[in-house]
């Protein structure tokens, strides 16, 4: 070997590139699962939540029916082909993930415990933003970041049109999780694009 | 010496930024044969550089790769030693 400039500067990014590499197909699979699972999860809130509304229903009722949700997102998840590389980055990232779906089901709870129900949706999406977006920033990931702000910025939306909040939620993660994430990109992979 | 390959070499650098890595993986991105990988994956395996974990998903056989401290502190001696030999010269 020559033992160059050039080869430290090739190591070097050969490093810098490997801390954030991640398994396209596998991530794409994930978000697919995730994306159509919280999809339904939202859009069944809704009714709950608008059951709640009108005395119908105990409004508590939504946080097993979001252990239920992330249970079997979990477990269609374990379904995957375990990833052919994990980086350290992609291991934060995930972490970062699980926060988000495990305090879910608690704030919404705590919410309509309060009496609150009309400030759920803004109160998590503001929340939620800002910690996807700290967590993109942290990795130096721009689309994390944009999906962030997105999060943060429907919050006004649904702190105007309160009654729809898990709908404009399901609409979210329709578009973002499910469609972007993971079955426009699966088409990507299929054609060979990286 | 062991780092006297630039396939080690380079797999020592991407292994560096990473948990883990399959072998499928490191092929693809070494552009080398299955064969030759895995001559140079048992050489740095030897020297214990990396770890190998082999699993078995769905039937099939899988091996993973992840450096040691061992082989992170080698790799970060051999990029010293350029830069020294390349400062003596100059």
């Amino acid at each position: 070997m020559g033992g160059t400039l050039e080869e430290v500067k090739e190591i070097r990014e050969i490093v810098e590139r490997s801390v954030s590499q991640k398994d396209l197909l596998f991530t794409a699979k994930k978000m697919t699962i995730w994306g159509a699972t919280t999809t339904i999860g939202f859009a069944v809130t809704h009714v709950m939540f608008k059951q709640a509304i009108a005395g119908k229903l105990n409004g508590l009722y939504i946080i097993p029916w979001w252990v239920l949700v992330i249970g079997v997102s979990l477990y269609l998840s374990s379904r995957v082909e375990p990833p052919s590389v994990v980086s350290y980055f992609g291991r934060i990232a995930k972490r970062f993930w699980m926060i988000y779906f495990a305090v879910l089901p608690l704030v919404i709870g705590e919410l309509i415990a309060l009496g609150k129900p009309m400030y759920i949706g803004a109160f998590i999406s503001i929340l939620v933003g800002a910690w996807i977006s700290l967590g993109g920033i942290l990795l130096g990931c721009r689309t994390t970041v944009a999906l962030g702000l997105i999060y943060s910025y429907s919050s006004i939306a649904m702190f105007l049109y309160w009654q729809y909040q898990f709908l404009i939620y399901a609409l979210l993660h329709f578009s973002i999780l499910f469609l972007l994430g993971g079955v426009i990109s699966l088409k990507r992979l299929e054609k060979g694009e990286e | 010496m062991i780092l006297d390959s630039r396939i080690r070499v380079k797999a020592l650098a991407i292994l560096s930024g990473l948990e883990k890595a399959e072998f499928k993986y490191l092929k693809e991105k070494l552009r080398t044969t299955d064969g030759n990988l895995s001559s140079h994956m048992k050489k740095l395996e030897e020297a214990g550089l990396i770890r190998v974990e082999k699993a078995i998903v769905k039937g099939k056989p899988r091996t993973y790769y992840s450096i040691t401290e061992k082989g992170k502190k080698v790799l970060m001696e051999y990029l010293e030693e350029i830069l020294r030999e390349m400062s003596g010269k100059h």
